[in-house]
């Protein structure tokens, strides 16, 4: 008897064990993204109405508010002013850098609700229904008509 | 009593397994999500107002149309300046010996003002060496009212911007969202309050009033407002204000449109804001066009 009771009280122990090893796993995503690939998929794979062309250092600065310490690599790419559409992927140094980058991404979005509320609305759906994503260290944006797609072609990407 | 335990033992086991199985699941599903965040960052309107709750609505008088978007309403010439419009304004700069491109040092202490099309030169071809106090939908009136310019943990107009920052030159370029103004001289008159107050706060400053460039051929066609015998009409107007402020005008345009003075479609895809390659020209222009007189009487007309 009561070696059954030990036997089912280390079966649990075990259990839990496991359960532990288990969500400490999921804590982390250890993905690993070519960056400039990934932005380039996006803007090959999606329909974008504008013509993206990559953002020029003077207006990220201008644009994101993100401490440069905490950016290992970037690739942006913005519409001509007609449209609010971007795409922007990030590396971060670390996860806790990659959620202040998300952070700066929300902003940078708000910021362009704002502008586009009384500029050209008909691109608040775009920005409302943005993507943004962080996988692990990275932080990914996509401004388009076609979330969906962005979102499938990044989660195919940084499998 | 032992199969008792055990068959608790058992059912508590399967419960674990159940609860585990759904929070993986679960954790999967969050971690696959687009949103997936650890810190949910808001995105209502609370959150928007937070973070540029200053920017205000610019109280254009009598304006028609604020964005150089499409127009519908009929054309109203109403004004009580009224300019005639040549078809093709000569450019300012004709005759002028060519001039030498700059290095981008020479941007150093340069600042840059304008609407959305200055914010995509910024964007695709802007010096990184200069200031840029842009904003899409800027006008000759929100330039003393809309705060945009970031100052620490606020915003400010680029009126104020200009007070803390001297600069050897300034280039301004707005008048594409005032095309559906009541009153082009109402338009006239701001964009004058604008040039002497620039001389004010920047005395040292040379100021390069740009033009209006053009838009496409499909585009004039199909605005009320914001097509090309409207913009011929303001850049007659801006020049004859460079002429009476003694500033540069420079006639933008002529790098970018084509023979009949249309702004090519392969420029812009809404006939508008230029492409990378058409921001390109704009600044091969600005490049070549440094040593430039102010505008005289005789290039009025």
């Amino acid at each position: 008897m009561k070696i059954k009771e030990s036997v089912t009280l280390k079966s649990i122990v075990l259990f839990v064990f496991c359960l532990c090893v288990l969500f400490a796993g999921c804590g982390k995503e250890n993905v690993t993204i070519d960056v400039a690939g990934l932005a380039d998929e996006l803007k090959n794979t999606i329909p974008f109405s504008d013509s993206l062309e990559e953002m020029s250092e003077v207006a990220f600065q201008l644009k994101y508010d993100i401490d440069e310490a905490d950016i290992v690599s970037k690739k942006i790419y913005v519409g001509s002013g007609a449209t609010a559409e971007e795409i922007a992927v990030f590396e971060a140094k670390d996860e806790e850098a990659a959620k202040r980058i998300l952070s700066a991404v929300d902003l940078h979005v708000e910021e362009q609700i704002h502008e586009y509320t009384n500029y050209n609305p008909d691109e608040l759906k775009k920005l409302n229904d943005s993507v943004k994503m962080q996988k692990g260290k990275y932080v990914i944006l996509c401004v388009s008509d076609h979330s969906e797609t962005a979102r499938a072609c990044i989660n195919k990407y940084a499998k | 009593m032992k199969y008792i335990k055990t068959l608790v033992t058992i059912g508590l086991l399967v419960l674990i397994a159940v609860i585990t199985t759904v929070l993986v699941i679960v954790a999967k599903q969050s971690a696959d999500s687009p949103d997936d965040r650890s810190e949910p960052v808001s995105a209502s309107s609370e959150g928007s107002a937070a973070v540029s709750q200053s920017v205000t609505s610019e109280p254009e008088p009598a304006e028609s149309s604020n964005a150089p978007n499409d127009s519908k309403a009929p054309v109203d010439t109403s004004s009580s300046d009224p300019v005639e419009s040549s078809p093709a304004e000569s450019a300012p700069n004709e005759g002028s010996e060519p001039l030498q491109p700059v290095d981008a040092s020479y941007y150093k202490d340069a600042c840059f003002i304008g609407d959305s099309r200055s914010e995509g030169f910024m964007m695709y071809a802007g010096p990184a060496e200069a200031s840029y106090y842009v904003y899409k939908g800027l006008t000759v009136s929100g330039f003393f009212s809309t705060e945009f310019v970031k100052d620490g943990d606020r915003k400010i107009t680029a009126a104020e911007a200009l007070k803390n920052k001297q600069f050897g030159k300034v280039y301004i370029m707005l008048g594409i969202n005032e095309l559906g103004w009541s009153y082009s001289s109402v338009f006239y008159e701001k964009y004058c309050d604008i040039i002497d107050y620039i001389r004010e706060v920047q005395p040292d400053a040379k100021i390069f009033v740009q033009s209006i460039f053009p838009v496409s051929a499909k585009k004039s066609a199909k605005d009320a407002y914001v097509n090309n015998t409207r913009i011929q009409e303001y850049n007659h107007l801006i020049k004859k204000m460079c002429v009476e402020k003694s500033v540069v005008y420079l006639d933008v345009g002529q790098a970018l449109q084509d023979e009949n003075g249309n702004l090519p479609e392969e420029a812009a895809f809404d006939g508008v804001h230029l492409n990378k390659p058409y921001c390109e020209k704009w600044r091969v222009f600005l490049d070549t066009h440094t040593d430039v007189e102010a505008a005289s009487e005789s290039e009025v007309g």
